[in-house]
């Protein structure tokens, strides 16, 4: 807040001549913060009573710029002639030239007086127009910010256009399931060969569990080559960064924390630096502190570690079946452009490889960051237009205001050019007035972008990772600035225009411009279509609103495939010194297991590698005996124990699923999902058919379950294996016996169980770490903050729209009846009907509604294709959604209508006629 | 030394500075308050009309910076002024040319004698 007063309080500064500035500028800051302390602050009194003294105060401020700058000049050019008394021809031959600006400058300045006269008589209609305008700024500012700090803003790094990520793809299926990332194999190589790159670092994501605190703890960080840090440009809070040597395996464990663990966990407290901290189990020196500025890869990264690789294998091609997909950044060399170091790479890779085959390689460069920006920008976009069509409508209001504001000045104004103001002296105020007006509306926008970006910041972190980045910065400032007194001329021209036309002698004749005829008064022609674009506006942001609400109730509605409600997940990190044997984990996990079933109000408990809908991050080449293909399909593979079908309630559809009796050395079987069963065996019912996994594991298909719905983002289900604890390969399970979780289905709210189950663990062996003690039903509603979020946005401008909209046709309607009062009166004294006199006035406002639809309708279908891509399970030109939106906007219409068309009834022929 | 007849009449917030700082030296923001004060509320300006009034006073030489008062701590931003001697003879001067219009005022039963108003920012 008081940052926010201080920027726009300098730059009122900026008004004053600069010695002034200089000699006051700091002083009148500090009067100024002072006297908004004592005056708004410490004043005391009600919410609305402080709210007022600081409306005030600001108008004030704002009001005093032009006097106190003309007196301060006038005082600065006086004190430069008492300088130099006898300075030539200066001083008189400024005189006449100045005195002639000084007569232009005066002119204005009455015009400007006048138009602040003007508003300070109606304050009603400046308030509705600052206002409105300020709520439009505000949306616009808002957005803009996020534009602005998402989109445009370069990343934290210097020079970060050079930095690149690094990415191939290979004609296989595994390259599309790591999209944008780079085999390690292909990086040791392009790093060895390439002179058009300067630094190359890889990173991957590493979790671990830190013990000997408290309790054990997970951490989440990163494994990064140790070039990544000079490669950002990152300079370590205290200790130092990797060196090159700490690559190499087995070169001593070491680990830099983040601030923000640094703080947590070791009580901010710099003795840390050559200390010992156990990372799963393996003692790591500590021997850097990353401030917390710095946050790749991730902005809650917790640690880094280095990215250990295995000595150089030089020579002859590298023909390892297994590699490792990993994210890779690099910086361009000097004068290196990205097409160059690309062409380099895929040369090298050529060489290296060879073409033609499956084992062909492809490498690309991409900016870093443009994948990341990639998420959001259809999102922002839309948010960008939406906005844009808000500020478009509440310029039309304003601008409808203003013209019905000058009509019922146009007497006035009529007597002002009958004494001789010229054409300039006649629209100048009201350009003024309008401008002010803008002006005014300006900090009201800023103060609602400011708390609007804190309430984004504060609930939109799923949204996107990096809105710390995001802020009000000095250029939405200026964007503001010239959006606003872009808007006050334009929202000033129509009346300005229609005044300069005004008929004088007829409005001087009349009682106002053209009684009885008033369709042809100068606003009234140009309100009507203000008041269309504002409804078909509003009607295609409804649209959108309406598509985008469609689109996330079908994602909270959707139908998962089991029942996500009433179960707790967590995950275990079991420590290898004690867990050393898959026998060992197994016992203790059927421990664990038949322990929660025994909790009260546990239905039924399970262990799994993976939780329903989420990602397992396994995926095996599965073949089917009998196939003619020789290659494997990818499926996913879940690793579950025989309760694992029951505590989710996964549907059977065909076979049966496996018992809790089944023998452990025992044939091997798998279930199927649909997916899984239609990629393998392309039919219904796989139940009989073999199948191998990884070539050599070979098992039967005993079952058919149900798809699982993705979280989130609505993509289709994967293929999916289900395979039972019991009978996996030992090489296999290992990895996934560490990490299991724990999934159990509750009578009431899962979360009142999380105390005894982490008891119940704690009690089993007080060294393994949990973590992800959460419901599968906020797991999943977390992964739909994003559309919800688009959906309240689009939502509350579609909202705002309507209101502007709505209230635009009610202000016409209104007029037409006042206008009208004679005519209604004459007619209702020829014995017209109500229904008659009804019809009348609700069809100028049905009008205005219907054409606003017809623009409006066809307008919003064209447009909703820009959200294709933000629609789950809604196409968008949905006739369900159009037709709910043209109903709502018919009725708020109407409504609109009918409010001053009841007014019509009651006008009384005899006071309308007398009025004559 | 100048004349302080020449510089009559002092617009109402430069006499009312003059008048805030004839004692001791203030800074601006205290003098922001007595001007309020002493005019009853009256005279209100903003920071930008104070400065270019205490801007003016001190280009006609009425006005000078001043030390800060002896055992104040303050901050390098806050600037204290005092009135000069030229400054004393031209809010006495003015002072009397009011006195000299009250008299008026009250001898045409404008102005009843125990209450003396401010008859300024009328409305036109």
């Amino acid at each position: 807040m008081s940052w926010l007063l201080r920027r726009l309080y300098r730059w009122k500064l900026r008004a004053y001549p600069r010695a002034f500035r200089a000699r006051y500028g700091d002083e009148m800051e500090t009067v100024f913060e002072e006297n908004w302390r004592d005056l708004v602050h410490a004043g005391g009194g009600t919410r609305l009573g402080r709210a007022r003294r600081a409306v005030l105060l600001t108008v004030k401020e704002i009001l005093e710029v032009p006097g106190s700058v003309r007196r301060a000049r006038r005082t600065a050019r006086e004190e430069v002639r008492q300088k130099r008394p006898f300075g030539g021809g200066a001083a008189p031959g400024s005189g006449p030239r100045g005195g002639h600006g000084g007569v232009a400058v005066d002119a204005w300045l009455a015009d400007l007086r006048h138009a602040v006269r003007l508003l300070v008589r109606s304050p009603r209609y400046a308030l509705a127009v600052v206002l409105t305008l300020g709520a439009g700024f505000g949306a616009n500012t808002t957005v803009f910010s996020l534009v602005d700090g998402l989109l445009l803003a370069p990343l934290p790094y210097p020079e970060a256009g050079r930095i690149v990520r690094l990415e191939e793809t290979r004609p296989n299926m595994w390259s599309t399931l790591s999209p944008g990332q780079l085999t390690l194999s292909s990086f040791t190589r392009w790093r060895a060969a390439t002179r058009m790159l300067g630094q190359m670092a890889i990173y991957a994501g590493r979790s671990v569990t830190l013990t000997g605190v408290d309790e054990p703890v997970r951490l989440a960080g990163a494994m990064v080559s140790p070039a990544l840090f000079p490669l950002l440009g990152a300079e370590p809070l205290y200790g130092r960064t990797f060196s090159e040597a700490e690559e190499r395996e087995g070169s001593g464990d070491v680990v830099i924390l983040s601030e923000g663990t640094w703080k947590r966990l070791f009580a901010g407290d710099t003795n840390v630096l050559g200390t010992t901290a156990i990372l799963d189990e393996q003692p790591h020196v500590v021997i850097g502190v990353m401030p917390s500025s710095f946050d790749f890869p991730r902005p809650d990264v917790d640690f880094w570690v280095p990215f250990t690789l295995a000595a150089p294998t030089t020579g002859g091609p590298a023909r390892s079946t297994f590699d490792l997909w990993i994210e890779a950044v690099a910086r361009l060399g000097p004068g290196v452009s990205i097409e160059q170091a690309e062409a380099e790479a895929n040369a090298l890779m050529r060489e290296a490889y060879g073409t033609g085959d499956a084992r062909e390689r492809t490498v690309h460069l991409v900016p870093l960051g443009s994948r990341a920006a990639e998420r959001v920008r259809p999102a922002l976009l839309m948010l960008a237009g939406a906005v844009g069509f808000v500020l478009v409508i509440a310029c039309a209001n304003v601008a409808g205001l203003a013209l019905a504001r000058s009509a019922a000045r146009s007497r006035d104004t009529a007597i002002r050019a009958a004494l001789g103001a010229g054409r300039r002296r006649i629209v100048r105020p009201i350009l003024l007035e309008s401008t002010l007006l803008a002006l005014m509306a300006a900090p009201v926008g800023l103060l609602l972008a400011a708390w609007s970006l804190r309430w984004l910041r504060a609930f939109g972190a799923e949204l996107t990772p990096h809105l710390n980045r995001v802020s009000l910065d000095l250029r939405v400032l200026a964007v503001t600035a010239a959006v606003s007194l872009g808007v006050g001329l334009l929202s000033g021209l129509a009346p300005a225009a229609g005044s300069a036309r005004l008929d004088i002698e007829r409005c001087l004749r009349g009682g106002g411009p053209s009684l009885g005829r008033w369709r042809a008064s100068s606003g009234a022609a140009l309100r009507r279509p203000l008041a269309v674009v504002a409804v078909a506006l509003a009607i295609v942001l409804l649209a959108g609103a309406g598509l985008l609400m469609n689109s996330f109730v079908r994602l909270v509605r959707l139908d998962y495939g089991y029942d996500p409600d009433h179960l707790l997940t967590l995950q275990l990190h079991l420590p290898d010194s004690t867990y050393r044997e898959d026998a060992e984990r197994l016992r203790l996990l059927d421990g664990l297991v038949e322990a929660a079933r025994r909790l009260p109000e546990v239905i039924e408990a399970s262990a799994a590698s993976a939780l329903p809908s989420f990602d397992a991050t396994t995926h095996v080449s599965v073949t089917v005996d009998g196939s003619p293909r020789d290659t494997g399909d990818p499926v996913e593979l879940r690793i579950v124990d025989p309760a694992y079908f029951p505590t989710v309630g996964l549907r059977r559809l065909a076979g049966r699923l496996p018992d809790p009796g089944m023998p452990a050395d025992g044939d091997p079987v798998v279930v199927l999902n649909e997916s899984a069963a239609r990629l393998l065996v392309g039919r219904e019912d796989p139940v009989g058919a073999r199948v191998s996994f990884l070539r050599y594991r070979r098992a039967e298909v005993i079952g058919l379950v149900a798809d699982t719905a993705r979280a989130g983002t609505g993509t289709d289900a994967e293929p999916e294996a289900y395979v039972l604890y019991s009978q996996m390969p030992s090489s296999m399970a290992r990895s996934l016996l560490r990490t299991p979780r724990l999934i159990l289905r509750t009578v009431g709210n899962p979360l009142a169980l999380t105390g005894n189950l982490r008891d119940l663990v704690a009690r089993a062996d007080p060294n393994i770490a949990v973590s992800g003690l959460l419901s599968l039903r906020s797991r999943l509603d977390s992964t739909i903050a994003a559309p919800r979020m688009y959906a309240l946005i689009v939502t509350a401008f579609a909202g705002f729209a309507t209101l502007l909209a709505t209230l635009g046709v009610y202000a016409i309607v209104a007029h037409a009846v006042v206008r009208r009062t004679h005519e209604l009166g004459v007619r209702r004294a020829l014995g017209a009907g109500r229904r008659s006199l009804l019809t009348t006035v609700l069809a100028e406002g049905l009008r205005l509604a219907a054409v606003g639809l017809l623009v409006g309708l066809p307008g919003a279908w064209v447009l909703s294709g820009f959200l294709r891509g933000l629609l789950y399970g809604v196409k968008p030109g949905d006739p369900a959604t159009f037709g709910a939106v043209g109903l709502l906007c018919a009725a708020v219409m109407l409504a609109a209508s009918w409010l001053p068309a009841r007014r019509a009834l009651r006008v009384d022929p005899v006071e309308a006629l007398r009025a004559e | 030394m100048q004349d302080p007849e020449r510089l009559l009449p002092l617009t109402p917030l430069s006499f009312y500075i003059l008048l805030a700082v004839a004692r001791r030296q203030l800074h601006g923001y205290a003098i922001l308050h007595e001007v309020e004060e002493a005019s009853g509320g009256a005279v209100r300006p903003g920071t930008g009309t104070l400065y270019a009034a205490i801007h003016r006073l001190q280009a006609d030489g009425l006005l000078e910076e001043a030390e800060p008062p002896e055992g104040r701590v303050t901050d390098a931003r806050r600037h204290y002024y005092r009135i000069t001697e030229l400054g004393s003879q031209v809010a006495g001067a003015e002072a009397k040319r009011l006195r000299n219009a009250v008299g008026l005022a009250t001898s045409r039963r404008l102005l009843s004698a125990e209450a003396p108003g401010s008859s300024r920012r009328g409305r036109r």
